[in-house]
Order: structure tokens, then C-alpha cells, then sequence
């Protein structure tokens, strides 16, 4: 036997004017049988009643509703002024529709066109140089440290001359470096 | 124009007189089809037959505002006057219709909601008793005899009311459709564009909260 929760969902739909047809007859026995729902169904009846009551709106005089025709129609003709006016001096909107497409066409295949590979061949990055390449600047590189020492090492050895020359001769011989002669340049034994 | 596309769809200007004849014998779709033409008269007849039904649902969903009720039933009809050129002729007229109405009421009732709570801080405040009483409510039962019996008719259905605005939008507006305009739970669902279970839901869940919250006058 089907209990009373069971008929609760046909109840409900009942009372809204929603129960098929065909399950109409076991709601009724239950009723006829069970005074709870019976009692279940009046309150809910009741409560719909009131809710209906609860949820009308007072009633509108004919002036009202004139004044909201009155009002729509004005909104409308309005619209329709709008219309007329300065926007008739557009072109439609559908006008602007295939030059838009053309123009969306164009840039889409420029964009493309641009996205190729090959259609601007790029040179090559070099982010390090080969150590063939390498090889033969570093070489010139040491020679020219290594003469830079040599030429110090001259300037070193003139310098003694001219201390034993001055020694024997009891005079210096001018400086051919022009370096050494701006260093020496005040010393007086210098000719 | 789409107006067009609506007579290949239907032919509904055969349906609607080229001119003279009563326009309240026209059908809805006939008369959607003038007015989208421009023909004040159809635009008025339309108007007329829909304005009560549209009152009726803006009412109830802007808390029994006459005002803003006078308000949202303005602007759907705008709306759905401005949209008759995207009116497919598909569906019935008073279902496109009624949906226009629907997303206006729920709109409304959203952009009201952001308000309330911009004003309120953040709160979920705002959903007080308007003040000053509305007059169906105040208004004496005629079929009461028994002045105790009106007195208790009346706060069930006050507290009705205060039961029917704590409801989600979409319970409520289920509710209203079903208890008040008397449709079936299948055009709600058309109207709503939602499935016909969501909508039976929707209304047992209304039910059964409006039932728990008149549970002590249902014990009287």
C-alpha cells in the first residue's frame, strides 16, 4: 500500500490543474480513504486562493490604461521621428556590410601573406663566432701585446744608455723617444 | 525587412484586413504584423488586449509598485514593439511576447536587487514591508461576513506577500505565471526558454515555501 508522501507530488500537481488524466482515479481513492489529505489538499487550495487575491494588482481606471497606450504610442512615433531624421542621410547599415568584408578579407590575407615562410628570408643569427674565424684575430692580438712589451722594454734599455753615456760622457744625448724627451725634458744635464 | 520574412512564414496578412474591418478581431500575429508596419491602430488593439496581463505580472514582480509596474509595462511593450522586426513568426505571438515581458520583470528586478545592495553597504537588506499598505490588501473581504474571519483573511494575506517576495525571481515568477495568469507548465517553460521539469520544480519549490510559511494559518 502507497503512503501518503507518495500522493504528496500528485496532490501538489492536482491542486495546480497539472495531474494527467490517467493517474486521477488513484489520487481520488486515496482521498476518499484519507482525511489528511483531504485536509492537505483544502489548505493548499486555500492557499493558491489567497495568493491570487495577494498578488492582484488593484484595479487600473480606463484613464491609466489610456495614458499608457498614449505614452507607448508617443515612445514609438518618437522612434520613428528618429528615423527619419538625420539617420535617413546614412547609408543602411546592410550598405556598409560587403566593404567591411572586403576590407576583413584584405587584412586576413596580408596577415598571411606576412606569416609565410620564405617571403622575407632572414639573415642568419649569429650569436657566436666559430673558433675558425676566432683563431687568427687571437693571434694578432698577442703580437700586438707582445711588440707593445718589446717597445717598453726598448724604452727601458735607452734609458740605461743614456745613465751610462752621461756617466762616461758627463752628458746626455737628447731623447729620440718623444715620450722620453717630455719626461727627461726638464732634467738640465740634456743637451 | 524580417516583417517580410514573417508573411513567407505564415501568412498572416491575409489573415489581417488590408484596411477598415475591427481590429479586435484580428488575430495577435495579424496584428503584429500591421503594427510592424506602423499601423497605430494594430499597435493600440495590441495594447489593449496585453496591458492588463502585463500590469498583472510587473506588479507582482516589483514588489506591488503601481508605479514601477506602470513603468516595466511600458518598457516591455516598447521592447517588444522595437523587436517585431526580429519576430520570426515561429512561435506563437503571446509567447514571444510573454518572455519579452519576463526578461524585463527579471532585469528589472536584478538592477533593483544591485541598487539595494550598493545602498545597503553590501548587505542583503532591503526586502522590507513597503510602507503605507496597498489597497486590495487593506480592502474589506465582501464574501466575509465575519469581521474576525476578514481581520485573518487579511495578514494570511499580508504575510502572503512577504512569504512571496523572500522567493528566487524565478520560483516566484513561475508562481505568479502559473497561480495568477493560469498557464500551463508547458508555455511557462516556452516563455522562460527552460526545460518543462525546471519549471515544475520551480513552482512545487515556491509551493512548499509559501506552505511552510502559512503553516500556523493552516492549522487554524
Amino acid at each position: 500500500m502507497k503512503t501518503c508522501s507518495h500522493y504528496q507530488a500528485l496532490l501538489w500537481a492536482a491542486v495546480h490543474g497539472e495531474l494527467p488524466p490517467a493517474e486521477r482515479p488513484a489520487l481520488n481513492d486515496h482521498l476518499t480513504g484519507c482525511s489528511a489529505c483531504r485536509q492537505e489538499k483544502e489548505r493548499l487550495t486555500l492557499l493558491l486562493q489567497t495568493a491570487k487575491a495577494a498578488l492582484a494588482p488593484p484595479e487600473r481606471s480606463s484613464a491609466e490604461q489610456a495614458d499608457l497606450t498614449r505614452a507607448i504610442r508617443s515612445a514609438l512615433a518618437a522612434d520613428r521621428g528618429r528615423q527619419n531624421g538625420w539617420r535617413r542621410f546614412l547609408p543602411s547599415p546592410g550598405f556598409w556590410r560587403l566593404p567591411a568584408l572586403a576590407a576583413a578579407g584584405a587584412a586576413v590575407a596580408v596577415l598571411i601573406w606576412l606569416a609565410l615562410p620564405g617571403v622575407h628570408p632572414q639573415p642568419p643569427l649569429h650569436t657566436t663566432a666559430s673558433p675558425a674565424q676566432e683563431e687568427p684575430a687571437l693571434y694578432e692580438d698577442v703580437e700586438i701585446l707582445n711588440n707593445l712589451e718589446m717597445l717598453e722594454e726598448l724604452e727601458d734599455i735607452q734609458r740605461l744608455v743614456r745613465v751610462v753615456d752621461s756617466r762616461d760622457y758627463g752628458r746626455l744625448p737628447k731623447p729620440e723617444s718623444p715620450a722620453l724627451e717630455a719626461e727627461l725634458g726638464h732634467d738640465p744635464r740634456y743637451a | 525587412m524580417v516583417c517580410d520574412k514573417l508573411t513567407a512564414a505564415q501568412p498572416l496578412r491575409a489573415e489581417a484586413p488590408a484596411s477598415g474591418g475591427a481590429v479586435s478581431s484580428w488575430t495577435d500575429e495579424a496584428l503584429a504584423v500591421r503594427a510592424c508596419a506602423d499601423d497605430n491602430r494594430a499597435t493600440d488593439e495590441l495594447v489593449r488586449r496585453y496591458q492588463e496581463k502585463v500590469y498583472r505580472i510587473a506588479y507582482g514582480m516589483c514588489d506591488g509598485d503601481p508605479e514601477e509596474a506602470r513603468d516595466l509595462s511600458q518598457e516591455a511593450f516598447l521592447k517588444a514593439f522595437r523587436s517585431l522586426p526580429g519576430f520570426k513568426g515561429e512561435a506563437r505571438f503571446y509567447t514571444w511576447f510573454y518572455r519579452i515581458v519576463v526578461n524585463t520583470c527579471l532585469d528589472a528586478r536584478r538592477r533593483r536587487q544591485r541598487w539595494r545592495r550598493l545602498l545597503h553597504f553590501g548587505g542583503r537588506r532591503g526586502e522590507e514591508e513597503p510602507t503605507g499598505g496597498d489597497p486590495a490588501e487593506n480592502a474589506a473581504c465582501d464574501t466575509c461576513p465575519d469581521p474576525l474571519q476578514s481581520l485573518s483573511d487579511r495578514e494570511m494575506r499580508r504575510d502572503l506577500k512577504a512569504a512571496l517576495k523572500t522567493l528566487p525571481p524565478k520560483q516566484r515568477l513561475v508562481f505568479q505565471l502559473k497561480v495568477q495568469e493560469e498557464m500551463s507548465l508547458r508555455d511557462i517553460a516556452r516563455i522562460m526558454g527552460a526545460a518543462e521539469g525546471t519549471v515544475k520544480s520551480h513552482l512545487f519549490r515556491a509551493t512548499r515555501a509559501l506552505r511552510a510559511s502559512l503553516a500556523a494559518y493552516a492549522e487554524r
